[in-house]
């Protein structure tokens, strides 16, 4: 049995599902794009069987604009299922009962989930379940999903509603209004004249790959919903609203066409336009068209607002609100939270402390797990010493094996604690707020207030930046985010870039180097992501239109259960990469065989790389520097030390300060600080933009902009003569 | 009745919606997040330097760039 979960946003969903499914949990990524959906197993009692729950993405409605919408949408209409829970937030039933009235005209297998109930009772309001359950029509259960309350009921329904035919009651799930009855009554007998049986088939020669079974429907068993089978009412209601894919696919089925057509001459009856309506209703002028789609939005209006009234009747009979006298905790924390001055400095502390977490404290554990594969790769080199192994083998037992593998363990441990701090401030609700804080000032240079977070936390690394900028709905706001993070000096450039100023302007002088080069930075994200605006992806960021939800406390499976989930992602993703690159690293310094590392095959690239790296004053080890850093910048600064000869006891610095001149150490910062990040960013930044040509322009762009802003400043300071 | 941009209103001054203009998809979220025409709303602040506004809609709270609220004509209650 197959049950799927949706509900609005924050109303608690993912909660229900996780004390429904405990560990029982697979990620799976929804064919060509990014959106997640979790499936999980409920060990029901009773029927003994296994339920299958699929955790949709929350959605507002099913109209197909937003992507994570458009997987919710696409599942409710094409894939097998056998029941839907629609988890509704008691305390904001009005908005939330728009999408249960959408789904209830979709399919009659639901059982709504009534959640926070808690929450609703300590602002005053009270819910009859019962009252509810009988307007709707389906089982309406009470439940506080993050105690538990309400689970067993909940099953018990699911197995019920999913384990036997249902019939619908009404067959308009809503009153319309008479004047929206007499255009959608014809329209739906036109459909259910189409095709007579249990609902009308879309979509059937479709080809695209749309979820998540392969398997047919089992022909003659009772009919799941779903899997493209649709009540004609459904289909009059989205003709008349002008739903796009299900027209075009109407339009294939016999007999449709006449019905789109039906719905198109009652739109220009409605909107005064005189037509004739032939086979070719899409060859209509641009300007009837419009007249056209305006009257389809009138509809879609109209049928909204038959929607609220529908449900502020429900309401009046089912809820009773007390009158609050005191604030509620939210508004009053949003006082201080909100402020118009408060606010700011607010928020800098959080994520202050989110950061310092996430990159600064997490900081000894990345090393005891670094040192701990190294210690462990010494024991595997002696034992093979031991049994007279040759010394290639040793060597690439340690500095190749146990370096790859310590390189993406020792991600671990800042991804574990900065994902669990980012769900921690998204399930708070203090992320959306924070958006909304920054927006303004993320509009002045073409990004969108949801990225801030993403864009901050990038100092800390560009790899969980590129994930977390999943928040933004609009593909081409996400797109330009990652085009521009890389820019973004992660905590290793860090590290580098302050060994390397300390090196060469201690003191005072330090601090103002490494704020010029933050200061550098800053300009190079915001003049990118201006001149991309611009350019190649010339729109405005997608409308912020985001609810502002009560605060609350997450539980700690509910942060824990997608951390490992978002860890266990990265780890499977990248470890071949970072296994493979290390591997390469390793043989080109190690061989040809018994050569010193002046000599060996990554001098000789070196070498070669030197006649660019002559423009700006570069060695053959910079270079080659450079180019290893690409593997993972942490090794950047061991890379120096084994090409310079300097031991473990920190010569490095006197090494390099002999090497190049300060002019020339700036101009390196600065090209090391904004060229290409490393490997785990390329692989992260072609996940999120699903393309490979927009990450290798984002690359290119990379390369160029370090390299041309690094000549410029050494030709610049060339001529001032300048000795900083 | 004083008709106004819900992006003119006054903090605390609650309105009802008279129309709402935009490219569809924008209007189509509005409508899944409760805001119609009739719907009744209370704007609760606004956020320094031209940013969104905060209103509350339906029981919940939302937020809408000022831009945005420039197409959601509303008038004033009492």
């Amino acid at each position: 049995m197959r049950v799927a979960l949706v509900g609005n946003p924050n109303v608690g969903k993912t909660t229900l599902f996780n004390a429904l499914t405990g560990a029982h949990q697979e990620v799976a990524n929804w064919p060509g794009t990014t959106v997640e959906y979790i499936i999980g197993k409920v060990r029901s009692g009773a029927a003994g069987d296994l339920i299958e729950l699929v955790d949709l993405p929350g959605t507002y409605a099913l109209t197909a604009y937003a992507r994570d919408e458009l997987v919710t949408r696409n599942f409710l209409l094409y894939e097998p299922y056998d029941a839907v829970i629609v988890v509704v937030n008691a305390a904001s039933l009005e908005r939330n009962l728009f999408l249960a009235l959408e789904v209830l005209e979709l399919t009659p297998r639901v059982v709504v989930a009534l959640n926070m109930v808690d929450v609703a009772e300590d602002q005053g309001i009270t819910v009859d379940a019962a009252a509810l359950s009988r307007r709707l029509g389906v089982p309406v259960v009470p439940t506080v999903a993050a105690r538990g309350v309400g689970l067993t009921e909940l099953v018990a329904w699911m197995e019920r509603i999913g384990g036997r035919e249902v019939v619908p009651i009404n067959t308009w799930v809503v009153p319309y209004p008479e004047e929206l009855r007499e255009v959608l009554d014809p329209l739906a007998s036109q459909l259910a004249a189409a095709a007579p049986g249990p609902g009308i088939a879309l979509g059937a020669g479709d080809t695209r790959a749309r979820g998540l079974t392969a398997s047919p429907v089992v022909a003659g068993a009772q009919p799941a919903a779903g899997v493209g089978r649709f009540r004609p009412e459904w289909m009059a209601l989205r003709l008349l609203q002008g739903d796009e894919e299900v027209t075009r696919e109407v339009r294939v089925i016999p007999q449709g066409q006449a019905a789109v057509q039906l719905a198109l001459s009652c739109c220009a009856q409605q909107a005064g336009v005189q037509v004739e309506l032939g086979n070719q209703a899409l060859a209509l002028e641009p300007a009837v068209l419009e007249r056209l789609r305006a009257q389809h939005e009138e509809f879609e209006m109209r049928i909204a607002d038959a929607k609220y009234n529908h449900i502020a009747n429900l309401l009046a009979d089912c809820v009773r609100r007390d009158p609050l006298a005191k604030q509620t905790f939210s508004e009053r924390l949003d006082k201080v939270l909100l402020h118009r001055f408060w606010g700011y400095p607010a928020m800098a502390v959080v994520f202050f402390a989110a950061f310092w977490l996430s990159f600064v404290a997490s900081a000894p554990l990345s090393d005891w797990v670094g040192n701990g594969m190294g210690w462990l790769g010494q024991l595997v080199a002696k034992g093979l010493a031991a049994v007279g192994a040759p010394t290639y083998v040793q060597s690439l037992t340690v500095d190749g094996v146990f370096a790859g593998v310590g390189a993406v363990l020792s991600f671990v441990p800042y991804m574990a604690i900065f994902f669990a701090i980012y769900q921690l401030l998204q399930d708070s609700g203090y992320m959306a707020r924070a958006s909304v804080l920054v927006d303004r000032l993320m509009q002045g240079i073409g990004l969108h207030g949801k990225g801030f977070f993403a864009l901050v936390s990038a100092y800390g690394c560009n790899v969980p930046a590129m994930a977390a900028t999943r928040v933004m709905e609009n593909h081409r706001d996400r797109l330009l985010a990652n085009l521009v993070i890389p820019f973004i000096p992660c905590n290793a450039r860090l590290g580098v870039m302050a060994v390397m100023t300390a090196a060469f302007f201690p003191g005072t002088r330090g601090a103002f180097v490494m704020m010029a080069l933050i200061l550098i930075s800053l300009g190079v994200v915001a003049g990118s992501a201006m001149l991309y605006r611009r350019t190649v992806l010339p729109t405005d960021p997608a409308p912020l239109l985001i609810e502002l939800p009560s605060y609350h406390v997450p539980s700690m499976r509910n942060i824990l259960i997608p951390t490992w989930h978002r860890v266990w992602m990265f780890i499977s993703r990248i470890w071949m990469f970072l296994i493979w690159a290390t591997l390469l690293t390793w043989a080109l310094t190690y061989f040809p065989m018994g050569a010193p590392v002046g000599q060996s095959y990554a001098a000789q690239v070196g070498h070669w790389l030197e006649s660019v790296g002559r423009w700006y004053g570069f060695d053959w080890r910079l270079m080659i520097a450079i180019l290893f850093g690409f593997v993972a910048k942490e090794t950047t600064l061991s890379t120096l030390g084994v090409l310079y000869g300097a031991g473990t006891d920190g010569s490095l610095g006197h090494l390099l300060t002999q090497a190049m001149t300060p002019l020339v150490a700036f101009t390196y910062l600065v090209v090391y600080m904004l060229y290409v990040p490393c490997l785990s960013t390329v692989i992260q930044m072609r996940r999120e933009s699903g393309s490979w040509r927009w990450t290798a322009a984002g690359i290119i762009v990379n390369v160029a902009v370090a390299f041309g802003l690094g000549l410029l400043l050494e030709r610049v300071g060339m001529v001032f003569g300048l000795q900083i | 009745m004083r008709t106004v941009r819900l992006s003119q209103l006054s903090v605390n001054a609650e309105a009802e919606v008279q129309d709402l203009a935009g490219p569809p998809q924008f209007r189509n979220r509005l409508f899944s997040l409760g805001i119609t025409p009739r719907s009744r709303l209370v704007l609760v602040r606004r956020m320094p330097l031209g940013g969104p506004l905060e209103i509350e809609v339906r029981g919940t709270r939302l937020a809408i760039r000022r831009h945005d609220a420039d197409r959601v004509w509303v008038s004033v209650v009492g």
